[in-house]
Parts: structure tokens; sequence; C-alpha cells
């Protein structure tokens, strides 16, 4: 039975997921882009050959996205992440209007019409405020794991501080002299997170909001961010099972739906 | 002291111009490019990396702020017209030194590139239409450096008779100006011969836009040519045109093109694509998506209309000018402002056109406001819009092109499914 791969090569973490032809998950690996993009994405692309036990001619088809998507030279075709993770979300849930994500170093809000097509979206410029990077950063500053800040939010109760910028480098010093006014750490971990929400909110906004919100990547895992993201834009906020693989999983189906028919590509 | 500095300045200033250059014209693909491009491409090195290679500096040089200003003066004058709107990261860089960060990358980049005394060596004046705010403020700044500066002004409307019998009397005072720079006379007889050469030139513009619009051609060569015609010879200019032409006519004629079956149609329009910062429609280009057509001062605005005059004399000759560099005037600066809406819409629909990218300077706020306005007449002829602020620099390059990659992959998505 033959396999498609689709590639994200993220600027934080490189996923690597395989669909079979029913278009179904077939497996997945994920690892740390680090500084170089393409051996660290060909590690993944062998992790998953090696987990679905095949070698590279056995599978149909590889489509790569991410930032890095035009460095992976073993891809057939590449597509932006935005059409990808549009794909994997409307896969996952036909009912997807809108979609939040949540990258390494930037925020997308993409709107779909019933089709599963993209019809408009908005991604932040140049800046990386209010994205993964600023996670970690803080994250770093408190002295926790990246992973441990949504249970640290649960603990909290009451009203967060506001943070005024979600700019990684004016922020650093926001948090620091919140830290020195005596804030416990929980509390300031769910200002963090208001303030991204916040901007998440902002941009999708400009785009338009749907009653249920999909929302994915990594950061997503986060429970305080998408209390925060609840809270913040009053919607329901649906999580898939593994937000941070929806946009290889979206490549993937790419790759699958482009055997089906070469004449719909846009390059190559 | 200062002369020293100033020198310093300026020699570190041309050799990271001309690595920006080289860096540029390295990302354009050679393997399609028609040979009659070489002339563009060598003009483009020339000019930004030994500019007094050029020739044709026995004419003074007239610098230009913008696209308003009526080139068949000074060529009837005998000078030469060298427009000045380039938006170099380095210029840039080194006009951020000289105005707020916030203003707009072309303004400090022209700043820049007046501080560094690049390219002012051949020029003697410089004439500064005032239209957006920005350049005003930047024409007052580089009168300060001791360059001569002529303000060209400009209505801020063109509707109104007074605005037009402004616009003239305005004209009139720089021919005035002009003719006191070069001690020549503007003539009946140079300024036909001038205007002729300018037609000539037109005609040869417009049957390059007629190759555009059917994707023969691509956007960032497209744009490389209007952006040697800034400081080209015109005549020369003309003739190298006219090769570029015959040869993609006989590409057409072969069936050889790079339109492919299905590729998304591009207008595009905003702010200037200036050379070097040709980055948006290197990207559009790379997405898949042929720029056909577009709605910009330095590409169709500068060089697609023509004066229209009955009898040959210089009363009529200047009248006629003025009309042509007011009426189609549709820069964001002017209020209100509804031509642009209507040029955009009527090249949308001649052109056959998918979809619409609007690039805006980051402190460009006269084109950032008119963005919503345009977004609702362009949502009601159900075109795409994909709106970009950016600057100068290629810093941007992941975030815009994976933005642009998802416009035409929608834009795509949508032909196929109607």
């Amino acid at each position: 039975m033959p396999y498609f791969v689709g590639i994200d090569i993220g600027s934080a973490g490189i996923k690597a997921a395989a669909v079979d032809e029913a278009g179904n998950l077939a497996g997945f690996a994920v690892c740390p882009t680090g500084g170089s993009f393409a051996k660290n994405a060909q590690k993944a692309f062998e992790e998953l050959l090696q987990q679905l036990c095949m070698r590279r001619e056995d599978i149909a088809r590889v489509v790569s996205t991410g930032y890095g998507r035009k460095l992976f030279k073993p891809a057939d075709e590449f597509v932006s992440e935005i059409t990808a993770n549009a794909r994997g979300a409307f896969r996952i849930d036909a009912g997807v209007r809108t979609v939040i994500n949540v990258g390494g170093q930037d925020v997308k809000v993409i709107r779909l019409n019933e089709a599963g097509n993209v019809v408009n979206f908005a991604m932040n410029d140049k800046c990386a405020a209010g994205t993964g990077r600023f996670l970690e950063m803080a994250a770093r500053i408190l002295e926790f794991n990246v992973d441990q800040l949504g249970e640290l939010h649960a603990e909290f109760q009451g009203v967060p501080p506001t943070l005024a910028s979600t700019c990684a480098v004016f922020a650093e010093t926001e948090i620091i002299s919140l830290l020195a006014a005596g804030h416990p750490k929980p509390q300031v971990i769910a200002g963090v997170h208001y303030s991204i929400a916040r901007r998440m909110a902002g941009l999708a906004r400009t785009v338009g909001v749907a009653d249920v919100i999909f929302f994915d990547g990594g950061p997503a895992e986060n429970c305080g961010l998408v209390e925060a993201l609840r809270n913040t834009l009053i919607r329901k906020i649906v999580v898939p099972h593994l937000p941070q693989i929806t946009t290889a999983y979206g490549a993937a189906l790419t790759a699958r739906a482009s055997e089906a028919s070469p004449a719909a590509d846009v390059r190559r | 002291m200062a002369s020293e500095e100033q020198s310093r300045m300026a020699q570190s200033i041309r050799m990271h111009l001309a690595m920006e250059t080289e860096d540029v014209l390295g990302r354009i693909s050679m393997d399609e490019a028609p040979q009659a491009m070489g002339y563009f491409y060598r003009k483009l090195r020339q000019f930004f990396q030994q500019p007094e290679g050029l020739g044709h500096f026995d004419k003074p040089g007239i610098g230009t702020f913008c696209a308003q200003v009526p080139l068949e003066l000074i060529e009837a004058a005998g000078a030469r017209p060298v427009r000045l709107c380039m938006a170099a990261g380095i210029w840039d860089q080194a006009g951020g030194e000289l105005l707020p960060a916030k203003s707009c990358s072309v303004v400090k980049a022209m700043a820049g590139m007046a501080a560094s005394q690049l390219f002012f060596s051949g020029v003697c004046a410089v004439v500064a239409p005032t239209t957006c705010d920005g350049k005003k403020k930047c024409a007052d700044l580089i009168e300060t450096m001791g360059i001569a500066v002529h303000r060209l002004e400009m209505p801020p409307s063109k509707l109104s008779r007074a605005a037009r019998n402004y616009w003239r009397e305005s004209v009139e005072t720089f021919m005035a100006q002009l003719q006191g720079w070069t001690k020549q006379k503007i003539t009946r007889k140079s300024l036909h011969t001038a205007i002729h050469r300018r037609l000539m030139a037109t005609e040869q513009f417009r049957r390059l836009c007629r190759l555009q619009t059917k994707g023969v051609l691509r956007a960032v060569d497209y744009f490389l040519v209007t952006q040697t015609g800034f400081f080209d010879d015109v005549e020369a200019w003309t003739l190298a045109l006219s090769d570029l032409c015959a040869e993609l006519e006989a590409r057409v004629a072969e069936g050889r093109g790079i339109e492919k079956q299905n590729r998304p149609r591009m207008l595009l329009t905003g702010s200037p694509v200036l050379f070097p910062n040709i980055k948006v429609p290197l990207w559009i280009e790379q997405a898949g998506g042929p720029i056909v057509t577009d709605e910009l001062c330095s590409a169709t605005d500068m060089f697609h209309d023509a004066p229209a005059y009955d009898e040959t004399c210089l009363h009529d000759m200047v009248s006629a000018l003025c009309d042509r560099y007011l009426s189609p005037c549709v820069c964001a600066c002017l209020s209100p402002n509804p031509d642009r809406i209507r040029k955009m819409i009527s090249l949308c629909r001649q052109a056959r056109v998918d979809g619409v990218v609007y690039q805006t300077f980051s402190g460009c706020l006269s084109y950032a406001m008119e963005r919503n306005a345009v977004a609702k007449a362009l949502a009601d002829e159900k075109l795409p819009l994909l709106y970009i602020e950016t600057d100068a620099g290629f810093e941007d390059q992941g975030q815009l092109s994976t933005r642009i990659d998802a416009f035409i992959e929608s834009v795509q998505a949508k032909r196929r499914n109607f």
C-alpha cells in the first residue's frame, strides 16, 4: 500500500507525517530544527520511515512545507504552511472555518470556506512577538520547561497582571519587573498567556472569527494558553489530538491529492 | 574634517550598494531571460556601481523626487532627468540617521543617497513635487545639505478648476527655474522634440505592456526595464525596449513563453517597486503567479500616458503636458482619489486579473489608509487581495514569501473550483 509523506520544516521543530491511500494518519516523527534545516529534516524523515518499516522508494510522494520547505531536496513539491495547515485541519474536522496556529516564530489565522479552501488569512509581520519563541523566553526567565507552563497557569486563580508588550525583548524586562514586584510565578505565567491571547485575538479579528476555533501548533498543547484564548475570544476552542503535526499531516494529504491529479500542481 | 568623514561614508556606502545590487541581480534566474534584457541588467549594474561610466553626462542632471515632474520640460531645457526614487537598503540605513525611523524607506533612502553624495555629483539640482509629507520634508532636509531644490507645487486634488490652474502656474514657474539652471530656453522646437522622444518611448512601453498581459515577460524583468528608464537616455532606452519587444514577440510567435495554463494572474499596486527593492515581484513570480499588470508610479503610471495637443505651439504643448501629468495621477496623496480604484478595476478587467497584491512601505501612511477602500472595491469585483507591509530589506523573506505562496495557492484553488 503506498504511503504519502508531508514534512513541515518549522523554525522550532521539524514534523514528518505519513498518510495511507485513504488519507488516514499512518505515523509521525518530530525533531527539533536546530541550526541545519536540511540535515534534521532528513533525520525526521528517516525516523518516520523506520517507524513505518519502509524505504524512500516505498513512499509515493513527499511534500515539504514550513519555513525550510524549499531546502528539503527529497521532496517532490512544496506547499506553503498556510495551505497545508488548512488542509490538515479541514480533514480532521470538516466543520472548521477558522484555524489559529501558533508556531515557533509566527501566528497565523486562516479562514476556510465550506470546500476547505483558504479564503483569507492573516499572519504576523517580521516581528516574532507573541509566538512560541516568546513562550520559550518566558519559561526560561521563570525557570521552567515550556511544557510545564500549562499546569502552572492552572494553579493560579484570580486576575492575571497585564503585560503591555508581547515583544520578546521588551517583555523580558516586564516579566522581570513583575517578579521583582513580588508577583508569584503562576500569576506571571497567566499574564503571559493572556497577553499572547490578546494579540492572537486582534489578528483573528482582521480576518473574521467563526463560532468554533480550531487551535493548533505546538503551543496549543499548553492548556493555559488555550484557556486564555477561550476567555479572550469568548468562543469554543477545539484543539486536535496532535496539534503539532496538523500542518505536516496537511502536506501529506497534499502529496496524496497531487498524486491523484498531477495537473493540480502549482509549482514544478 | 567633515569632508573626510563624508568621503569615508560615501566610499563605504558605495561598496555596500554594489554588494546589494549584485545580491538582487543574482537572485534573478538567467535561464529564461531574453537576450535583449542584457542591456537593462548592464545599465543598472553600471548605474549602481559606477555611475560615472554611464555616458551622456555631458548634459547637466536634474534629479526628480517623484513621477509628477514633467520630464519633457527638463529635456527641452537641455538637461537630463534622473529620478531619485530608489530604495537601496544601505541608503535607507544611512537616511535613518537623518529622518525618523518610522518614515518610509524610500524617503529615508533618498535622504541617505543625498548625504552620501553619490549620484549628486552629476545632478546639479533637484525638483521636488509637493506630494506626500515624507517627500516634502526630505526635500527640506536635502536643501540644508547645500543641494539646489525647486518645489514643484502640486494641488492636493485634481478635480477642481482651481487645482488645474494652480498646477499650470506651478509648472510655468518650474519652467522658468529650469531655464535659469541650464541657461537654455525651452523653445517650441526643443519641446516638440522632447515630447516626440517621450511619445516614442510610451509607444514601446505600451507594446511591452501588451506582451506583459500575455505573461511572456517575467515581472522582475519588467520592473528592471522601467527602473532603467529612471536615469537612462530616453532614446537609447526606447531603442533597447523595442529590441526587447521584438524578441518577445518572436517568442510569442514560436509559442514560447513563461505563461503556463492555470497560473493565477496578478496585479501589483500600492507603494512603488523601486530598485534594488524588487523582492515582492520576485517572490510573487517565484510563487507561480505572473504579474500581468500594475498600478504603480514606478511602472505603468509613469510611462503609459501621452500628452494630447492639436497645435505644436508652446502654449498648447505646455497645457497638454500639464494635463498629462495631473489627470492620470492616482497617487494616494490626492484627496479625493476615486480614479485609483476606477483605474485598478479597469486594469483588472482588461488583463483578466485573478488577484491583487497591495504593498505599502512601513511609514507610507497614505497608501496604507487607502487599503480598506481598495479592498472593498475589489471584494465587490470578487477579487482577492493580499496586503503586505514591508520596507527595503530582505529580512522578512520567510514570512513574506510564505504569505505570498499561500495567497497564490488560495487563488489557484479558487480558480479550480469555479
